[in-house]
Parts: structure tokens; sequence; C-alpha cells
């Protein structure tokens, strides 16, 4: 187990290595003055040539290519991600204040997605080619091909405007525990339900494959009753790819959260990124896509592990 | 009985595909209202005969704006595929025949690059590119080619070793014929399969940076644009918003459909396989 845990952490840092050499790259490759390009064209002209020769200072530009790189590589590793331009904040601080949001976004939408995709799944697997499982299946492919913000706006104007149920702006933390919470329940089935979709449509499948497979005969055949070969064999082996597609798509909804926290206005890092380009910030966009990556990478590791646990042959690879 | 449905499905999305795209390609020849042309004493008008989905702020018609904006969505999700699919098919087939240390390098890029989501790349490259549709196809495309380098990568791998390209190198093909004749031609189902699949996301992310802002710019209509103009009178007027949607998710839908048929088609083995 020491192993296993280890070659995943040392794979996860490579990662994350990775994944800042190629945000880094991308800013260097890419054509045009990332400097000029964060700059709206209209004051371009008319900024002073010593306030641009700074900015480029403070990102070290005018060093060689390969020292910008290693400079960058240091700060980032120190946790230093530079000054917001427009609020001169540490990125940093900017990132912890509005990680919570975005935390808790991700976690709900996960939540909604295991509770109603991975039980609908079953249903329609135990009662496959019923009206019930056209019904469930006619429901996750629209869940999957809908746009997510634009389940957002049709939840707020049925649930929060029409039905009143939920409140239609979030007020932020300070309101309490329990009002956070119900903020943050229509964001939540937005982000959620295409997760849910995918998670219903595997689960459907991936059990009714394990349910052919040789060790539920056996199962049978020496006698267990359908609950016990249902609920003990067949879903803790069913369940495996699913655990996968969670990990896979906690990634999506961390992404997913940029635009549903535009929708509900959740000061969170998906609006903080959009906002960064908006203002042409530099650095909070670099730095907010780096925290980004980082989370994808952290979760991928928890779900490698938690794989582990499920399926113990995966262990000693 | 399952093929059965599953063929009927696959008929239905292809069928749904089909009509959406014609309805964008040729209704603005049929349906003769200018998208653009504003009529301020019909703004926020809800749907009736004249507007049959009602009219936007500036009392444009919503019908001929669905249908222009999907013109432009759906051309900015097919010619971002075709981005993707180019690269992607080069890289793959190098990386895959090759092998070694272009390998190594080549499918680590992929790997670390794929555990961003498509959208979020897709945001990065567009905030460095700048806006406009040229940008918007290249940042949705480039976002694209990891998935394509894999797919084609590991396709590459199962036929290098078969029995008739082990033959054709023993009756003396070189490599680029190998490639051309037997690898290429092998690996086109799967790629056609990918596309559809890919083609039907590049309209989500379309739509979702438009919906930021940060895609196609107004006048021009787009799906996801226009969906983020009606938000602003949600509550007032919610067409504005749910049209453009719906056609959306329609197309997302008929595409998806559409994609699975195709697989099962190609592939009978894979016959009631999910893609994620």
């Amino acid at each position: 187990m020491a192993r296993f845990l280890l070659v995943h952490f040392l794979g996860g840092v490579a990662t994350v290595w990775g994944l800042i050499t190629v945000l880094f790259l991308l800013f260097q490759v890419l054509p045009g003055d990332p400097v000029m390009a964060m700059i709206d064209p209209a004051t371009a002209s008319t900024m002073p040539e010593s306030v641009l020769q700074e900015r480029r200072r403070e990102f070290g530009l005018h060093l060689p290519r390969w020292q910008q790189y290693l400079t960058y590589l240091t700060r980032v590793a120190q946790g230093d991600l530079g000054r917001s331009w427009e609020t001169r904040e540490p990125v940093a601080r900017i990132i912890g204040r509005r990680l919570p949001h975005t935390i808790a976004l991700a976690t709900g939408g996960m939540l909604v997605a295991i509770l109603l995709g991975i039980p609908t799944g079953l249903i329609a697997a135990a009662y496959r080619n019923s009206p019930l499982d056209y019904a469930i299946t006619l429901f996750s492919v629209v869940w999957i091909a809908s746009p997510n913000f634009w389940l957002a706006l049709l939840i707020l104007y049925a649930f929060a405007y029409r039905l009143g149920w939920f409140p239609i702006v979030s007020t932020g933390l300070e309101a309490g525990f329990l009002s956070m919470l119900r903020q943050l329940v229509l964001p939540s089935v937005a982000i959620g339900l295409r997760t849910a979709g995918l998670l219903a449509r595997l689960t459907r499948s991936s059990m009714l494959e394990v349910l052919g497979d040789d060790f539920v005969r056996t199962a049978r055949a020496k006698g267990l009753g359908t609950r016990a070969v249902l609920w003990k064999h067949a879903l803790r082996n069913a369940l495996i790819p699913v655990v996968t597609l969670v990990g896979v798509n906690l990634g999506y909804l961390l992404g997913g959260a940029a635009v549903i926290e535009i929708v509900f206005a959740r000061e969170g890092l998906g609006w903080l990124i959009i906002q960064a380009i908006r203002l042409r910030d530099y650095p909070t966009f670099q730095g907010a896509m780096l925290m980004f990556a980082l989370g994808i990478v952290l979760v991928n590791l928890v779900v490698d592990l938690l794989y582990g646990l499920i399926d113990p042959r995966i262990r000693h690879v | 009985m399952k093929a059965l449905v599953l063929r009927r499905t696959a008929l239905l999305g292809s069928l749904l595909t089909l009509v959406l795209v014609a309805a964008s390609l040729l209704g603005p020849y049929m349906y003769r209202r200018d998208p653009l042309a504003q009529n301020l004493e019909r703004s926020l008008e809800p749907p009736s005969l004249q507007y049959p989905m009602g009219t936007d702020l500036h009392g444009r018609d919503l019908l001929s704006r669905i249908l222009a904006g999907g013109r432009v969505s759906l051309t900015v999700a097919f010619v971002a595929f075709l981005v993707s699919a180019l690269p992607g098919m080069i890289l793959g087939l190098t990386a895959g025949y090759l092998g070694g240390a272009v390998d190594l390098v080549l499918s680590r890029t992929t790997d670390i690059l794929m555990t961003l989501p498509t959208l979020l790349l897709a945001i990065a490259i567009v905030a460095v590119l700048g806006p406009g549709i040229p940008n918007l196809v290249l940042a949705i495309g480039i976002a694209g080619i990891p998935r394509f380098v894999r797919l084609i990568r590991a396709e590459v791998i199962r036929l290098r070793d078969l029995d008739f390209v082990v033959a054709a190198r023993a009756l003396g093909a070189t490599d680029l014929q190998i490639i051309r004749r037997h690898i290429i031609r092998n690996t086109l189902a799967s790629a056609i399969v990918m596309g559809s699949f890919l083609i039907a996301s590049n309209i989500l992310t379309e739509a979702t940076l438009s919906f930021l802002g940060i895609g196609v710019a107004p006048p021009t209509p787009s799906w996801g644009s226009m969906i983020a103009e009606g938000q602003k009178f949600l509550y007032r007027v919610p067409w504005v918003s749910l049209f453009p949607g719906l056609f959306i998710a329609a197309v997302v839908l008929g595409v998806n459909l559409a994609g699975d048929g195709l697989r099962d088609a190609f592939d009978p083995r894979l016959r009631g396989a999910r893609h994620s």
C-alpha cells in the first residue's frame, strides 16, 4: 500500500509540474506580447512606455526565457502567485478567499450527481426495457445534452422566481450556515445534472454487464438470494467504472463552476477567472487557472486511492 | 429487441441533427427575415403568429436570430473539430507508430493537458489569443487536440502489430505505405465516432464561451450569447433564453445519439457501451 501511495503521489507531483510548464508555455508560444495583450487596446497607445516596461519587469519578461521559467517555477513553489493588476492584492490571498465557494459548489454538484445518478441507474438496470427504464434514459440523455448554464436559468426561473423555494441571488458566507446551504441547492443541481445523467447511464450499462458475468452465476448457483447477489456481488463490481467517471467528472464540475458561479452570482474561483479575463488581470488569471489545475490533480489522486480501496487487485500493480 | 431500439434512437438522432443543420443552413433563405433588423416598438414580445418565437430587447425576430445563430454555432463547432482532427491524427499516428521517446513525450503531454477540462483549456487559450470568431475556433480546436491524439495513438498501437500489417511489411511495404494504406484507413471509423462526440461537446463549449462573453460577440447572433441576452429579463420574458437553449440541447442530443449509432455500426463489439 505504501508503494502504491508513493507512486501515485509522485505521479501527481509530476503532473502539477507539467501543468505549470504548460501554463507557462501557453503564454510564451502564442504570438504577441502578453503585457500588450492584457492591456485594453484603447488605452495601450496612451500608456507611457515606462509603465509597460515596469509590467514586463514584474513578469521578468526582460529576462531570457529559461530564466523566466525558473523564476516562475520557484515563485509558484513558494506559493507566490504575484499580485493582481487590478487591486494589487496578492493573488494567493484572493484565491484563498474565493476557493471555499467553488469547493462547496463542486461538492454539492457531485452529491447531486451521485445521489441522483447512481440510484436511477440501478433502477433502470433492475427494470430494464420497462417504461421506467426508458423514462430514466430519456431524462439522462437530456441532462447530458443541455448546456448547464441554460439549465441553471430554467431552474432559477422555476424554483427561485416562480415557486420561491430558494433565494434568487446568493448573499455570501456571512448569512449563516443554513442559509448558505439553502443557497447552494440550486447551483448544485444545475451543475450536477449532467454528471447525474452520465452516471445513470454508466451505472445501468455497467450493472447489466456485471449481471451477465460468471461470478454472478456462481453466486446464484451456490444458492445466494437475489438480494445478496445484487447488492454484495454485482454492485461492488459494477461501481468500479462508476468511481472512475465520478473522478473524471469532478474535473468537469470544477470547470463548469466558471459558468454556474456567474449565473448564480457566487464569488468563486470560476467567476474570478472570467472576471480576470475581462479586466485583463494577467497574474490573477494565471494563478486561478493554476489553482484549478492543482485541484483537479488532487482530486484525481484521491480517486486513484479510492479505486485501490474498492478494487484490491489494483493496489499491487 | 435491444439492437432494434438502439438503431431506432440512432436514426432519430441523425434525423434530428439533419433537420436542425438544414434549418440553420437553409433556414435564412426560406424564412427571410433580417436577424439584425431592429424594431424598438415590438421589444420583448411573446411568441405570436408574426413572431413565432417572440422578439428580443431590440425587437429583433428571435426565430431568424436562432437560425442565423445556429449557422454560426454549428460552423464554429465543425471547423473547430477539423482543427482538432488534423494535428490530432498526425500527432497520434506519430506517437503510436514511432513509439519510444517521441511517444513518451507526446503521450505525457497529452495526459497532462487532459487533466484540464476542455472548457478551461479553451478559456485559457481564448484569453491569450483574444476575441473574434477565428480565435474562438482555434481555441476550441486546440483544446480538442489531446483527445484525438490519445484515441488515434491507442488505435495505431493496436493495429501496428496485427497480422495484416506484419504481412504488408514482410512484402516490402515502406512505413509510409503501411501508414497510408493500412493504418489510417483502419483508424478512420473511430476517428469519425470521436469526431461526432467532439462536435457535440464543441457546440456546448462554444455556447458556454459566448454566454460568458468571450466567444462570438454581438451583434452576430450565436446560441450562447442569445441566452446571455435573455438572462437580463429572465423573469419577465423567459422564452428569450429558453428557445436558443432548446436548440442547443436538441442538436447536441441528436449528434450524441447519431454518434452512438455510428459507433455501434462500425464496431458491434462496443454495442451498448457508453462514452463518458
